[in-house]
């Protein structure tokens, strides 16, 4: 799965340790988000969407592996 | 303090706190049953007293589980995972070399302290896997 992540707290100038209190997560929690290491849950990507107020399907798109898979 | 640092912070105290429990009631159950020779039911409590403190540490352990975020939790489940599996196979291997290979029977603790270990080398491993995959 691909995410906005990054660019959307960059542009918020906040720092990966913001975000994490922002989503009371740890801040590698967020730096394997960002990096596409670790897919949140649901709760948590809705609480992301919700931080940003922005639908899912704007922060958080499939990838070309899961789209060949479908 | 973020709410994940307090989590981590009591989870750090509380682990250290069943650690020393556990060294306090190993060495005094030593002792006392040297020096005082016990029967019993008293022989029974002080040779189970230091058990106390790992299952206390259980209880820590699954209220650090359940309040830290999704992320650590899967890191720390996986490191568990593979703790478990290790422990396991030793322990399978050496029971079939102990029912058919004359080996002599392991000695006590030996695989719980494998297990310990091998969580902790998992744990470390795992971070070290991460970091060359790119993720911090």
């Amino acid at each position: 799965m691909r995410n906005r992540l990054k660019v959307l707290r960059a542009e918020r100038n906040w720092s990966q340790a913001d975000l994490a209190d922002k989503l009371d997560v740890s801040r590698q929690s967020v730096n394997a988000i960002e990096t596409g290491k670790y897919d949140p849950s649901l709760p948590l990507a809705f609480k992301i969407a919700q931080l940003f107020g922005l639908p899912i399907e704007q922060i958080f798109s499939a990838d070309e592996a899961t789209q060949a898979a479908e | 303090m973020s709410n994940q640092t307090s989590v981590r912070r009591e989870y750090t105290i509380g682990a250290l706190a069943c650690a020393s429990i556990y060294v306090a009631l190993t060495l005094g159950a030593k002792v006392a049953i040297r020096e005082i020779e016990p029967h019993g039911a008293l022989l029974i409590a002080m040779a189970i007293a230091p058990a106390l403190a790992i299952i206390a540490f259980f209880f820590v352990f699954a209220r650090y589980l359940a309040r830290v975020d999704e992320y650590q939790r899967s890191r720390i489940v996986r490191a568990l995972l593979i703790a478990i599996a290790g422990t396991l196979s030793a322990s399978a291997i050496w029971d079939f070399l102990q029912a058919y290979g004359n080996v002599a029977p392991p000695e006590p603790f030996i695989f719980t302290c494998g297990f310990i270990l091998l969580f902790g080398m998992a744990q470390g491993f795992l971070k070290v896997f991460e970091r060359l995959r790119g993720a911090a």
